[in-house]
């Protein structure tokens, strides 16, 4: 395998790097002293001392100490600097006269700051206050204190404009977008960057019919591989201006993450650091059930063969009989043509049959509660560290396992990080970093419109089934007569192989069933890493090269048993095999000269070399012959099986320039030129360029004031890209079905284009960075707009062109909004601190045009409703139908009094919210630090399937109305509606309906399975207390906590059915939900010690 | 080493070194050219799967609504409310149009006139299934994406010209010397290379067409089927242009597929009832029996149409499709059957627009039905004793014997729903009354659905197009399922 030559490259790299150590000694003036928080006197690592005027800097170690060597024969007044991500940098005077200083540094704290570094495109470090666009940092800490397994995740609410959907499972994905999606059907998320190297964050697809690349597993997004306890900072480039260096890839923004490393470690022995934590998942909602009617049909169960055999009893719906406890009298009389007698009522010689036999007809009302465990949670991560003041090395190995709500269900992650550097001499230094994770997860739920789905099973359901008992009973015995009897009303099913134990053979495996017997195993290996090498010319230019990849490979199965009723009855196996890759090469020479006393100009220029390879395997078999046997060769017929490979290659020069006058005043100028393979051959080559200035008026003007201590005003352009996936330009037949295993093709449904363009997004934002009452208020204000133009769209064209799509560059969206950020302190004093933290965020978004005069453009459809494109309103309409209604607003009904459809379909509600916000209180006394967040959204509409056919199968709480007294009384009428044909045509609807075939009519409507999705959660709280010194020392280490931490807490929303953070995946087809996975609400503790 | 890293483009300073990437797009998972032989496979497999599969046009459409089966669950199509997304077999534009066209064009191109003459067949199976379904379609302006994005809809009539027009060719083209250009026996899953067959049933095809337009063009009705029948038809029931399914995964019967997840259709009691009354040896082989608790009451029922869900018996006293199909994997599906061209020839002799004894031909093409359902001679000739079954029963006049043939057929189409249809559309034989729960015509005899939908999608993506036929015809709406087509005469 020449690819993994890189692998063996950074280790050497690395090797040349730990073992070449040099040590050079200086007898000159030292510096030292150690830098604290300004409450409650923790010791900060990992903060950048630094005397500016003397071109001279250290790191502090674990212990929050630094020394610094300045140049011999430095004497006067010399003014240090202390910087570090999520405090405000510090400043202080020492007079040197030769003599060795010892000069302790205090930081306050602020997570978003003036004057901090941050780490922007391709990697380039900058001063905050010179950005002439928005960028948001957090520091790792902020990541881990409530533990996430997804590092996407821990940004939500924590950056303003941006919008992240979590998935139920802890393990699954989350969506994140910055300032709105602006491509219809292409990439909307962010480029994600560590350490300067594009990652991978791809997800699988889930349809939500049980079909996708991994048929409704949700395996996580690929960002989540990286440990929150490995990233010492992450800087969200907002939009396309802070990311316009990145070219066609930086249209939606970056999310750039810095790892720890090693600088700034003890120099003697390793210094461990280390956390544990330990957290339990309960479910945050589920939906609300009735408890009043169990299966059936109009009022009417017998249970026989659990497949129509008996009355009613292949039904998966609860219009049955009132569960009063009654042990007979669940089918009605009969008339002489069979129909059912009610005037004769139930008949009760005949006795209440069940799945499991003759038993009371009751309500079980927890019989979802108690199909979820209580899940855990553990995460533990160890790492050592190193330093000499030239060299650096850090290892860390980091472990989570959680078993989930879910049965059998564990999941894990296990991760190992060796990063190292050192100066070789003065002109060479070189670093790399060596990252492998794997992901293991074993029997995950799936969600999906599929029995697969355990929360879909309970939307078809009997609300009478004791889940308990399909808990004790997994297998019937085959000889008993009852299963005799299912046998022989089930003639689908196999006696070769173990017999189902289920309250429904037409439908439903046992929930129990599906989660012990079919088994789902997936494991993702992944190698991250980059090695680089810097050669400093002289004291203004330097010049590095480096190389990154990041690799993995995806191994998905799952094993259906024989006798699974769904999917594959006869069982059967899905196999997926995946490799992706990203090589990155590159190299970038940086010149930085003072061009005159009060001018500073920064050059950083640059060339990268970019391949994706991307190889999946897919196997599957419909049937099985040996029952059990999961592998291809046990099909019964031809195996299913495909192969998919992508490539491409895209080639970059890039450049930036940036005029820094007096401090006060900065003009960035960047420009940026790839050539992408995926592009015609004759114009693959595009031009990005940006330009922005930031200003510091009241340097400048000299306005400082004791309540306006900063204020900077920035604004920039820039018109950026879109990327375009390989293959489009031209079309292959597609495979058709096989015959008798001979091939067989078919043409291409998609019409090619040969002259496809990327996308193109011109942005500008203007914003305002202040500081009031010494910084105590901070306000960072961005308006921005975004329009992409020349949209990539496979835009779907009548089939009588021979064709069902057409790729074609067209279409304009915009995105304009406000992005807010606030950090008050209202209270500051040595022993209490109070901090508020605000992000607030309100984006508009709207589809300016189409392709050629077309109004609309189906993003993806769920259960007859669509996600849209339409033109001239926002982008994410949720379209289906409504009720017919009058001008008056009443809803008209037919003359039996059941709501009629309305003529067309028309727009129900979109999925972006109106705005998104976040806010995190924190809380310091003494050594006790509480912490709280809630985050949200306001608006938005959620297409939620688990409404709509919940009320179609009479199991949530709502489908009561109608039925108050029993199954067929009082009958609903329709509120508010009228009769729209007929003789009574305009007269107010008197019509009693069958609750039954009121909810039933619902299926003509998706009006009924929209919901408002405003929510906000309490995501996060910790409340940690800090161990006195003595305490740690007397164990070992400088610094220890211990917390108390909660996530998911509480969820406020303007329905009790859901909870409307909801995806089946992270694309553009979103507001749609179905059997979501209940949310898990974790509480736990945590422990995190420093050497 | 070192300067490795500085090796990438720039460093080369051959700035169009940046823009070549030789091969690195050219798609590895598919090829960009394949010959006929290699598409007809999946043309027949579609073409088939789709007119007599079970969604949309045949089990939940035609063969629904000509009272063959009922919806035993989601009973929507039974009550005449056709779900969002159903058409008239649109797809069928895409997955075999397209198709046999681009078989018709390599034909062209390579001067091989099997690869066109079968091309030309299946197109216009497809095309006539399609507008027989739903109305005036795109046809001279369809099939140019590369072009022509809006096609404009030709009239039925066109259609039908364009159809005949392709099957003479067709026939006149096929060379049976075959040869190099033709078609294997692994490929043409109908006639495994017998062009001759070809030829048969592109002939066959223009009858039946021909057969269609007897109320609204008699004239051409007569020409084009002379000119059919003295083409030469299919023959033998082994000519029947058929597919016989394998018994193994993914090439079995697409009935049987259905079945063994989903237990959604049952049969009408129409015809069930129809086939009782008449003592028809057939019944056991298109039904079976249900499965009463009480095994010696078990019995032949079909479910009344247009219930709601749940109304009616209990389902387990309703019998389910015959296993020949639900049961057996490998079961055959037909395009065009020996028997029905027997029917078609009856009833040209019956209008005096062929020579022939119609009697002789109505009788020999229940006899060849009895024969395809492997009912035995002597069952055979016991039916067709009966006096209602007997050709003069219904008096001697040309419309009871137009009468007798009609119901023949339609019992002898069961589970070719779509063509069983566009027959009992045309003739009003027999006469089917919409269930009471019906959205409209509930319990009027002969008020059945006169056509499936356009595909929503043209509403969208060829809005003018799709309006301006719509009013042409005088429909209500592109999904109007009540005003009758052209070839009705009605």
């Amino acid at each position: 395998m020449a690819d993994n030559r890189w692998f063996f490259r950074s280790l050497v790299t690395l090797g040349l790097v730990l073992f070449g150590l040099p040590v050079v000694a200086n007898a000159q003036t030292t510096v030292s002293g150690q830098v604290k928080t300004s409450v409650g006197g923790t010791p900060l690592v990992g903060v950048l001392v630094s005397a500016p005027a003397l071109k001279v800097s250290a790191t502090t170690d674990n212990g929050g100490n630094y020394s610094l060597t300045l140049p011999a024969g430095t004497t006067g007044n010399v003014t240090l600097k202390a910087q570090r991500i999520g405090y405000q940098t510090g400043s202080v005077q020492i007079a040197v006269s030769g003599a060795a200083v010892q000069q302790d540094i205090t930081l306050e704290e602020g997570a978003i700051e003036l004057q901090q570094v941050v780490v922007t495109a391709l990697g380039i470090e900058r001063e905050q206050r010179t950005l002439p666009y928005a960028a948001q940092s957090l520091s790792g800490d902020r990541l881990t204190d409530v533990p996430t397994t997804n590092v996407v995740s821990a940004l939500q609410g924590n950056v303003a404009g941006v919008q992240v959907t979590n998935s139920a499972n802890p393990f699954g994905s989350a969506r994140i977008v910055v300032r709105g999606a602006s491509s219809i059907l292409g990439q909307n998320q962010p480029l994600i960057i560590v350490d300067g190297i594009p990652i991978d964050n791809s997800a699988a697809s889930n349809t939500g019919y049980g079909s996708g690349s991994l048929g409704g597993y949700d395996v996580g997004n690929a960002a989540a591989d990286i440990s929150g306890d490995n990233i010492a900072s992450v800087t969200v480039l907002k939009g396309p201006n802070a990311a316009a260096l990145y070219g066609a890839r930086a249209a939606n923004g970056a999310i750039v993450y810095t790892t720890k490393n090693g600088k700034g470690a003890p120099n003697t022995g390793f210094g461990v650091t280390a956390s544990f934590g330990a957290t339990t998942e309960t479910p945050l909602r589920l939906p609300q059930y009735q408890n009043r009617y169990g299966q059936g049909f109009y009022g009417e169960f017998n249970f026989v063969d659990g497949n129509f055999g008996g009355k009613n009893d292949g039904a998966d719906e609860s219009w049955g009989p009132l569960m009063d406890g009654r042990t007979a009298g669940c089918v009605y009389h009969t008339l002489p043509n069979g129909d059912p007698d009610y005037a004769a009522g139930y008949d009760q010689s005949k006795p209440c049959n069940q799945f499991f036999g003759v038993g009371p007809w009751a309500a079980h009302p927890n019989n979802v509660r108690d199909f979820w465990q209580t899940g855990m949670m553990i995460n533990a991560n160890i790492a050592v560290a190193r330093s000499s003041d030239r060299s650096h090395v850090r290892l860390s190995v980091g472990r989570t396992n959680e078993s989930g709500m879910y049965p059998d269900n564990t999941n894990n992650r296990t991760d190992i990080a060796l990063s190292g550097g050192t100066q070789v001499s003065n002109h060479w230094s070189a670093e790399a970093s060596v990252n492998y994770i794997n992901d293991g997860m074993k029997n995950q739920p799936a969600q999906a419109y599929e029995e697969i789905d355990p929360m879909q099973g309970f939307i078809w359901f009997g609300r009478q089934v004791d889940t308990k008992l399909l808990k004790q009973n997994l297998y019937r015995d085959p000889n008993d007569p009852f299963t005799q009897q299912i046998l022989i009303g089930n003639p689908n099913m196999r006696t070769d192989a173990p017999i189902p134990y289920s309250w429904n053979y037409s439908y439903h495996p046992s929930p129990y069933w599906m989660a012990s017997v079919k088994t789902t195993d997936y494991a993702r290996n992944r190698g991250l890493g980059h090695a680089s090498v810097t050669y400093k010319v002289n004291d203004w230019l330097s010049v590095t090269g480096r190389m990154g990849r990041d690799w993995y490979q995806n191994q998905f199965r799952a094993n259906y048993p024989v006798n699974n009723i769904s999917p594959f009855y006869q069982g059967g196996l899905i196999d997926v095999g995946e490799t992706r890759s990203e090589t990155n090469s590159d190299f970038l020479i940086t010149a930085e000269r003072q061009l005159s006393s009060d001018l500073k100009l920064t050059i950083d220029g640059g060339g990268n070399q970019r391949k994706n390879d991307f190889n999946t395997n897919i196997g599957q078999v419909n049937e099985l012959v040996i029952p059990g046997v999961y592998t291809l060769a046990n099909s019964n017929g031809q195996p299913s099986t495909s192969l998919l490979i992508s490539h491409k290659r895209v080639n970059s020069l890039y450049g930036s320039a940036s005029f820094n006058y007096k401090d006060w005043l900065n003009v960035d100028v960047t420009g940026r030129n790839d050539w992408s393979s995926t592009l015609p051959e004759n114009a693959n080559s595009l031009f990005y360029p940006s330009i922005g200035a930031a200003f510091i008026f009241t340097d400048a003007l000299g306005l400082q004031t004791s309540w306006l201590s900063y204020g900077k005003i920035r604004a920039s352009w820039t018109r950026v890209g879109n990327d375009t996936d390989p293959y489009q330009l031209s079309a292959v037949y597609g495979a058709g079905t096989p015959w008798a295993g001979s091939p067989s093709f078919t043409a291409p449904d998609r019409l090619p284009n040969s002259f496809l363009k990327p996308e193109e997004t011109t942005g500008e934002e203007i914003g305002a960075d202040l500081g009031f009452l010494h910084d105590k208020l901070i306000l960072n204000a961005t308006v921005y707009q975004k329009n992409t133009t020349n949209q990539i769209l496979p835009v779907s064209i009548s089939g009588a062109t021979g064709y069902t799509s057409a790729v074609v560059n067209s279409g304009e969206v915009q995105n304009r909004g406000f992005e807010l950020a606030a950090n008050i302190t209202p209270v500051e004093k040595p022993d209490f601190r109070w901090n508020v933290i605000v992000n607030w965020a309100k984006n508009s978004n709207k589809v300016l045009s189409l392709y050629g005069g077309v109004q609309r453009i189906v993003v993806g459809s769920y259960w007859n409703v669509n996600v849209t494109a339409d033109s001239g309103q926002p982008y994410g309409n949720l379209v289906g139908y409504k009720w017919a209604r009058d001008n008056a607003g009443h809803i008209l009904v037919d003359s039996t009094g059941l709501p009629m459809q309305d003529a067309t379909q028309t727009v129900l509600g979109n999925y972006n919210p109106d705005w998104v916000g976040g806010i995190t209180n924190s809380f310091s006394y003494k050594r006790f630090n509480l912490s709280f967040s809630f985050d949200g959204q306001m608006g938005g509409q959620v297409y939620s399937v688990t409404k709509w056919f919940g009320q179609y199968s009479g199991v949530l709480s709502n489908t009561l109305a109608g039925r108050e007294t029993d199954w067929n009384s009082p009958g609903y009428i329709v509120p508010n509606a009228i009769y729209g044909n007929g003789p009574l045509s305009g007269q107010a609807d008197t019509s009693h309906v069958l609750a039954q075939d009121y909810w039933h009519n619902t299926f003509y409507a998706q009006e009924p399975g929209i919901f408002d999705a405003t929510y906000f959660k309490l995501r996060e709280l910790r409340l940690a207390y800090t161990l006195p010194a003595n305490v740690s020392h007397f164990i070992g280490f400088s610094d220890a906590v211990v917390a108390v931490v909660g996530r998911n807490l509480l969820l406020f929303a303007n329905q009790n059915q859901i909870d409307p953070e909801t995806a089946f995946d992270t694309g553009n087809r979103q507001g749609v939900e179905n059997g979501q996975l209940p949310t898990a609400r974790s509480i736990g503790i945590t422990m995190s010690v420093r050497p | 080493m070192r300067y490795k890293f500085l090796s990438v483009c720039a460093a080369l300073a051959a700035v169009t070194a940046c823009s070549d990437f030789a091969g690195v797009n050219d798609n590895p998972n598919g090829p960009t050219d394949v010959p006929p032989p290699s598409i007809l496979p999946s043309v027949i497999q579609n073409l088939v799967g789709t007119v007599n599969g079970v969604t949309s046009l045949n089990i939940r459409g035609g063969g629904l609504w000509s009272q063959y089966y009922s919806e035993i669950q989601y009973r929507d199509e039974d009550k005449f409310i056709v779900r969002s997304g159903t058409s008239g077999g649109w797809g069928l534009f895409n997955s075999v149009v397209e198709d046999a066209q681009r078989m018709i064009v390599k034909g062209e191109e390579s001067n091989a006139a099997n690869w066109r003459a079968v091309g030309r067949v299946m197109k216009s199976y497809a095309y006539s299934v399609m507008t027989d379904a739903m109305g005036d379609l795109p046809y001279t302006d369809a099939l140019k994406g590369d072009t022509l994005l809006h096609p404009t809809y030709d009239t039925q009539q066109t259609i039908y010209d364009s159809l005949f027009a392709n099957l003479t060719t067709a026939n006149s083209e096929i060379d049976l010397s075959g040869g190099a250009v033709g078609f294997s026996g692994t490929s043409d899953l109908v006639y495994h290379g017998n062009m001759a067959f070809w030829g048969k049933l592109s002939n066959s095809l223009r009858l039946r067409l021909a057969i269609h337009l007897s109320n609204v063009d008699p004239t051409k009705a007569a020409s084009e089927a002379a000119a059919a029948v003295a083409g030469g038809l299919i023959s033998a029931d082994s000519e029947s242009a058929k597919l016989t399914y394998l018994s193994s995964s993914p090439n079995r019967n697409p009935i049987y597929n259905d079945a063994r997840s989903r237990d959604d259709y049952g049969m009408s009691k129409t015809f069930v009832d129809s086939l009782t009354s008449w003592a028809d040896p057939r019944l056991p082989v298109f039904a079976q029996i249900n499965k009463d608790t009480i095994v010696a009451n078990r019995t032949y029922q079909g479910l009344p149409n247009g219930l709601n869900d749940g109304e009616g018996p209990a389902l387990f006293y309703i019998s389910r499709i015959g296993a020949r199909w639900r049961e057996t994997a490998a079961a055959r599906m037909d395009l065009l059957s020996y028997s029905e061209v027997l029917f078609l020839e009856a009833e040209a002799a019956e209008r005096g627009w062929i020579t022939g004894n119609a009697a002789q031909l109505y009788q020999n093409a229940i006899t060849a039905s009895m024969a395809m359902y492997g009912v035995s001679p002597a069952a055979t000739t016991t039916y067709l004793a009966q006096p209602k079954v007997a050709y003069d029963a219904a008096g001697a006049t040309q419309a009871g014997h137009l009468q007798q043939i009609a119901y023949q057929k339609w019992v002898s189409m069961f589970m070719q729903g779509m063509e069983a249809w566009t027959e009992v559309r045309r003739t009003r034989v027999p006469l089917l009354t919409p269930g009471p729960r019906a959205v409209f015509g509930a319990g009027v005899p002969g008020v059945i659905p006169e056509r499936l939908p356009y595909d929503d999608n043209e509403l969208v993506l060829n809005a003018n197009n799709v309006i301006a036929a719509v009013a042409a015809q005088g429909f209500a709406a592109s999904n109007d399922i009540q005003h009758p087509l052209w070839f009705t005469g009605r």
